[in-house]
């Protein structure tokens, strides 16, 4: 009764128990790899709170120290403190047949955990992928192609390729890929290398493009590449797996044919293709005079591999032109336009017999009809005038003129073809280092007159009026000054009598009676100083309009005397 | 009192000219000791030695030799603002050396500096009678009405008006403080001059139309692209001058009026404008 007691409290508590225990250990081989003669590698899994920090050195299996090297460490959730680190370890060989792979200890504080023993069986060699499905066997697998025109002529180009056909991981250790080479052709580019899927299996595909230079035939031997196929563990370590992988691809021929010679027009000059049309336009002026340029813009449209290579007919040798007209040294250089070309061609008449530009031929090799074509431009009317007369408006010829810079020029030349022109032009400026400059004043700048003219005239407005302020404020006479002016022999009595009032009015000011002196004779007060003031000039005013101003001009201005003393 | 003030220059009216002393005397001091006189005097050498020459080939090689300096000095002094002299030479050069429309392009650009000199006008003319082009016609009322406008320069014209506007300031000033019928006189007349001037300015910068040279031939397309269809048969010849219309976004094609009118797009290569 009691045993079966503690048998259950054992198998109820030791759950319990385990899971509460704040490390865990678990350990493996990893079952890739388990071949004999060859070290073991495995995996050790510690699930712990991550404020313990495990430590690699304290691994032990059979009581000896077990090398272990921390690969990552796992947090299992966000909210969970509880991270997994996994290590990794090696064991030396062991035979082949079942083992054993030991509890590994973990020391950590002073508690010790312990993994569980497990089981494993190591391989033979031999047998290292028996268990393999056979569609995922390594497997290589090797072709060559060439894409192009067919059959090929000089100028034409082709693409020639190889494609790997592989599945697993394969190391080359062997590679002759004689099409690369292209002996005989030309290469355009650098090779281009593409890796991708096709039907489950993995390829790469090489290719180079190049170009047929000669007539011939040109095989190319067998190609050949081998390889190794390996497993790559999670440090990159490689395990090489079975024997040598190989594959060839046949030879491959490719004839590159000559351009017929039957029927082969004079004016062909290599160019291969199917070409639609031939023009040639006229971009200078219809009327010239012999030696003058010519320019011709000729464009050839259609369909050719590659138009780099496709070069104007030689004018030159073509019916009408020669002797007719003068080349540029400078062969034209066309402009590859969206199955156009364009060139832009000079020239100079060489006789004022030409009436047109002939037709232009253009001749080039279809290779789909297998024979040579011809193309016409139209022909240009033209109109070559003789060398021109420089005629004034009189419609005469004007007299030989002698510039400065020409007088010691030799006399007309006539022929203007291999010696030079007679000068038609006045001659050039000898210049100074001011003839490259701007004017002084011809310029932008100039237009700062006219905030400085403003602020100029503002500021002298400005100083004006403060002027003008300052005058105002002039001393004004004293009423002693004006009252002798007033006393002064004077023959117009109204000024008397305005300089008398002035002056009583002023002295009356002085004395603090009345606020101004344009105070009317009238508003002065009756009373006091002000009102004798009042009275006498209204008494002087009245003897003035009763017209006796004149008999007693003496006697007011004594009178005034004495009221004018009183008022001090 | 008022009379004693008059006689007094005011402050900043000295300071004003003080000031513009001093601004000018860097133009001098860096025109005396120009280093681009050896090169002016290389130029002139190979070019009269180009019309010396007794043979294509030595004539050839004096005037590229004169040239190749001459677009030195342009490149490096762009005298847009000048008196257009160093464009006439490299006209002349171009002119030497065959190259009608480029001599085409540079006569109109000291035609432009030069508006009065007859030399240019008829080497022009020679120019253009070498490319089987009619020279433009020149007369029209405005240009009987605005003469000044045409026979005068820009910088001519912006030389004009600063030395009126300093003559419009200077009677101002005066009349601020002496007020005398013959100086407001003189002021208004000034003034209007100045105005006019200004004017005259204003329309050369914003208004006048952008003119160029065609310096090779070319088809005159419907829109900016050779892909588009041409707008006649007949291509715009070299040395024909068009007025510029506008330039599409990337620059490359310039919307062009020919001066029979028609309208269309060229490639930007083949055009020339005359910086004006």
């Amino acid at each position: 009764m009691v045993k079966n007691l503690y048998f259950i409290l054992i198998v109820l508590y030791f759950p319990l128990y385990c899971f509460s225990q704040d490390v865990k250990i678990s350990a493996e081989i990893d079952p890739y790899n388990i071949i004999e003669n060859r070290p073991l590698s495995g995996t050790i899994e510690v699930t712990h709170d991550q404020k313990i920090k495990i430590d690699p050195s304290k691994f032990t299996i059979e009581g000896k120290p077990l090398k272990a090297e921390l690969v990552k460490n796992v947090k299992i959730s966000e909210n969970n403190p509880l991270i997994v680190s996994i290590f990794h370890f090696e064991l030396p060989p062991m035979p082949k047949g079942l083992q054993i792979l030991p509890e590994i200890s973990l020391t950590v504080g002073n508690k010790i955990y312990k993994s569980f023993p497990s089981t494993f069986e190591v391989l033979g060699a031999t047998q290292s992928n028996a268990n393999v499905p056979a569609e995922n066997k390594p497997a290589l697998t090797l072709k060559a192609k060439v894409d192009g025109p067919t059959p090929l002529y000089p100028g034409q180009k082709v693409k020639l390729s190889y494609f790997y056909y592989y599945s697993g991981n394969i190391e080359l250790s062997q590679e002759e890929l004689p099409l690369l080479e292209a002996k005989g052709f030309r290469k355009i580019g650098e090779k281009d290398i593409k890796d991708y899927e096709e039907n489950g299996k993995s390829v790469r595909e090489i290719s180079q493009e190049i170009e047929a230079i000669n007539p011939g035939e040109f095989t190319f031997g067998k190609s050949i590449i081998a390889g190794v196929a390996y497993e790559e563990d999670d440090l990159g370590r490689r395990t090489y797996l079975q024997s040598k992988l190989q594959s060839e691809a046949p030879s491959i021929t490719i004839v590159v044919k000559p351009f017929p010679s039957k029927g082969r027009p004079a004016s062909f000059n290599g160019a291969v293709g199917q070409f639609s049309s031939f023009e040639a336009k006229l971009l200078s002026a219809p009327e010239m005079d012999v030696g003058d340029k010519i320019s011709l813009s000729i464009d050839i449209k259609g369909k050719t591999s590659d138009w780099s290579r496709l070069s104007l007919p030689d004018l030159c040798c073509q019916p009408g032109f020669s002797g007719l007209f003068k080349q540029s040294d400078i062969p034209p250089i066309g402009i590859v336009q969206d199955g156009n070309k364009h060139f832009e061609v000079e020239m100079r008449p060489l006789s004022s017999n030409i009436k047109q530009i002939p037709s232009i031929e253009f001749a080039y090799f279809d290779p789909f009809s297998i024979s040579y074509k011809t193309l016409h431009s139209d022909p240009i009317p033209i109109s070559v005038m003789p060398a021109p007369k420089i005629e004034n408006e009189e419609g005469k010829l004007p007299q030989p003129t002698v510039y400065s810079s020409q007088s010691k020029n030799p006399t007309q030349i006539t022929d203007g073809v291999h010696q030079p022109p007679a000068i038609e032009i006045a001659g050039n400026y000898s210049l100074s280092t001011s003839d490259l400059y701007d004017y002084t004043f011809g310029t932008w700048w100039v237009f700062i007159l006219i905030p400085v003219g403003v602020g100029i005239i503002f500021l002298q407005l400005n100083l004006q009026r403060k002027f003008m302020e300052s005058q105002s404020i002039v001393k004004s006479k004293t009423s002693d000054e004006v009252f002798q002016d007033a006393m002064h022999p004077i023959s117009d009595t109204s000024a008397f009598y305005r300089l008398l009032t002035k002056a009583f009015l002023t002295r009356l000011v002085e004395r603090g009676e009345i606020p101004s002196v344009d105070t009317s004779v009238n508003d002065l007060p009756r009373e006091g100083a002000p009102g004798e003031v009042r009275s006498f000039l209204r008494e002087l005013e009245e003897k003035r309009f009763s017209g006796q101003e004149e008999t007693s001009l003496q006697i007011e201005k004594e009178k005034a005397k004495v009221l004018f003393e009183q008022l001090k | 009192m008022i009379e004693n003030t008059v006689k007094r220059i005011p402050a900043p009216l000295l300071l004003f000219i003080i000031g513009f002393i001093v601004a000018l005397l860097p133009f001098f001091i860096i025109q005396h000791f120009s280093s681009a006189k050896s090169k002016l005097k290389d130029a002139y050498e190979n070019y009269i030695s180009g019309e010396k020459a007794e043979t294509i080939a030595e004539r050839q090689n004096a005037f590229n030799k004169a040239l190749t300096l001459y677009s030195q000095l342009e490149t490096e002094y762009q005298p847009y603002y000048g008196n257009g002299k160093l464009f006439y030479d490299i006209a002349n050069t171009y002119f030497q050396l065959g190259q009608y429309p480029r001599a085409v392009y540079y006569y109109n650009q000291a035609l432009v500096l030069m508006p009065r000199n007859e030399a240019v006008k008829q080497n022009l003319k020679v120019a253009l009678t070498k490319l089987n082009l009619t020279p433009a016609s020149d007369d029209s009322i405005f240009r009987s009405i605005f003469f000044f406008h045409y026979l005068l320069s820009l910088p001519e014209r912006f030389e004009a008006f600063f030395f009126l506007g300093c003559l419009v300031i200077g009677f101002l000033s005066a009349y601020i403080w002496k007020k005398i019928n013959w100086i407001k006189n003189c002021l208004i007349v000034f003034s209007l001059l100045c105005c006019i001037f200004l004017l005259s300015i204003l329309y050369s910068i914003y208004l006048s139309p952008i003119e160029g040279v065609v310096i090779r031939s070319t088809s005159l397309y419907r829109d900016a692209g050779y892909q588009y269809a041409k707008v006649q048969e007949e291509p715009v010849l070299a040395g024909s001058k068009v007025e510029v219309l506008g330039v599409p976004e990337d620059g490359k094609w310039l919307k062009i009026l020919s001066s029979d009118g028609t309208l269309g797009f060229i490639p930007g290569e083949s055009i020339k404008i005359i910086k004006s």
